[in-house]
């Protein structure tokens, strides 16, 4: 077992690495092959490609959604194709995930769902009873403020909209204090300006907390916005890894293998 | 004028005609097994008349106050404790016979077919063997509803969770907790109303379950009403039946409103 604390040291340090990643489903389907990749403290980076290209899988991976069944991923300074139980849960409470369906108990409160952030560094019978401490409670506070939503804490999650669910999400994530932050389509069900507001809380977040955030996109545009670092995906492969800023029509073209069409766009902020 | 193509010939119903005779053997048989007989049947009338004259007012007080109230309550406080506590041990163990929250698919199938087989003891069947076992008294009655109603919130509750949002479930997973904190957290408020509702439907099945386990001696008003059945007091057992009656409905009626609310 190596220990996380060797990645604390060094500058921009690698969180995670694929060495060799492959990932085959049970049904037969590839949709890793062969990934090699290093992600870094504080690199805002957007995953790229068409549906069934392996966006999902990639970040899936980092926190063992999904299993790698070739190769294997080193995340924290663990490698985790092998990993034991309690190990993964160890290294799972410094990632923090954000779902496109925000995945909120819709029927808690908003504190509630930030507070469940929490539950991996609680005594079991703390977490059982759900008996946060006073500095869980504080912690949670000022995620929510963080997110700009401190005023709805009390209200059930299911009376906010669907961006000030996916805030509630981003806040439940931070409140595990994490080091890196997964976003499997953060922003696919929300609308243009929403989708525009949560992208930038995402990447001013990671600023201010140096945290790695990896982002699947589908739109290119707003991956161009963003992204510190593009990845593009293709049948399982990568076929761009750059800055967003320098892609080229023919970059498009290979991960999407055709023109670039309006759908692919999400269209500007209405800053 | 007539150019019909001609109705093909009728096939004999075999199977109604063939159907209608089994039946009317099988009807005629079982019939022959009750003992039915009209001159018994009027002999008892009387017995019958005095019955429901019984159920009305005016009862004589110091029967209802004396000997009917406190096995009543005790009806009611064996139903209730049966229905709580077999609740509470229910909810763990509907997490585990629901494939969303079970572990792995050995504990799904063990407690599932262990709760299906809880359900097929007839809780009266149950309750006179706690009464030969513990001795006779409201203490076997408790155990025996204890297990219908955990049996019943079990069974209803696995399958609700069975069709839960696993989305809660998966990213509190994510956050590195444990499978239990998952259901604890993310599957719990999910399903805490249909929790409650179910706890009262046991509550309802066993207030009126608990006014016979005194059949079997397994306590409660039951006990009252055996007596007198057996003393041949029928207008007593008029006013039990009729005092039960009345109490059973508003329990049932208050414990209904109480889940509509809720679901």
């Amino acid at each position: 077992m190596s220990d996380v604390s060797t990645g604390v040291a060094a500058k921009a340090a690698t969180l995670v690495s694929f060495e060799n990643t492959s990932v085959t489903y049970p049904n037969g389907f590839t949709a890793l092959t062969d990934v090699n990749l290093e992600f870094h403290e504080g690199e805002f980076i957007v995953v790229v490609g068409l549906s069934g290209a392996g966006k999902s899988t990639l970040i899936r991976t980092i926190n063992r959604l999904v299993a790698p069944t070739g190769g294997d991923v080193n995340v924290l300074g663990t490698p985790i194709r092998n990993i034991s139980d309690a190990n993964l849960r160890k290294t799972r409470r410094r990632i923090g995930m954000i779902f496109q369906n925000y995945n909120l108990v819709r029927r808690s409160s908003v504190l509630a769902n930030v507070l469940t952030g929490r539950l991996g560094d609680l005594p079991t019978w703390r977490a059982l009873l759900g008996l946060y401490t006073k500095s869980d409670t504080e912690l949670a506070i000022k995620c929510l403020t963080r997110v700009g939503i401190i005023d709805k804490a009390y209200n059930r999650a299911d009376q906010l909209s669907g961006g000030q669910q996916q805030r509630v999400a981003i806040a439940r994530a931070l409140a595990q204090q994490p080091r890196i932050l997964l976003a499997d389509e953060p922003v696919a069900s929300l609308d243009p300006p929403t989708a525009h507001q949560v992208m930038r809380d995402l990447k001013a977040l990671s600023r201010e907390e140096g945290l790695l955030t990896i982002v699947n996109l589908h739109f290119v545009d707003m991956a161009m916005e963003y992204a510190d670092r593009v990845i593009g995906l293709h049948a399982g492969t990568v076929v761009y890894d750059g800055p967003g800023a320098d892609m080229t029509e023919a970059d498009f073209e290979r991960i999407y293998q055709r023109k670039i069409r309006p759908d692919d766009m999400r269209g500007a902020a209405e800053h | 004028m007539s150019t019909h193509p001609a109705l093909p010939k009728r096939p004999f119903p075999w199977m109604s005609v063939v159907g209608t005779a089994i039946t009317a053997v099988i009807l005629i048989w079982s019939i022959q097994g009750t003992k039915f007989n009209l001159w018994v049947l009027a002999d008892g009338l009387p017995n019958v008349l005095r019955f429901f004259k019984g159920m009305l007012p005016p009862w004589p007080m110091d029967f209802v106050t004396g000997q009917l109230i406190p096995p009543m309550v005790e009806t009611i406080r064996i139903a209730l404790a049966a229905s709580m506590l077999g609740a509470a041990l229910a909810l763990p163990v509907a997490f585990m016979a629901s494939s969303t929250v079970a572990p792995n698919k050995w504990v799904y199938q063990i407690t599932r077919n262990l709760l299906n087989l809880i359900r097929t003891i007839p809780d009266l069947v149950l309750a006179a063997l706690l009464a030969s076992a513990f001795g006779i008294g409201a203490f076997p009655g408790f155990l025996a509803l204890l297990v219908f109603s955990f049996g019943v919130v079990a069974k209803l509750l696995a399958d609700t969770v069975e069709t839960i949002d696993r989305g809660p479930m998966d990213a509190i997973a994510t956050t590195g907790a444990t499978r239990i904190l998952q259901a604890r957290h993310g599957v719990f408020p999910q399903i805490a109303p249909e929790f409650i509702a179910y706890t009262l439907y046991a509550f309802e099945i066993n207030v009126r379950a608990a006014t016979v386990l005194g059949l079997v001696g397994a306590g409660g008003v039951g006990v009252l009403l055996k007596t007198q059945i057996a003393f041949l007091n029928y207008t007593n057992v008029g006013i039990i039946t009729a005092v039960t009656f009345a109490v059973v409905m508003l329990i049932d009626t208050l414990s209904s409103t109480i889940r509509r609310r809720l679901v």
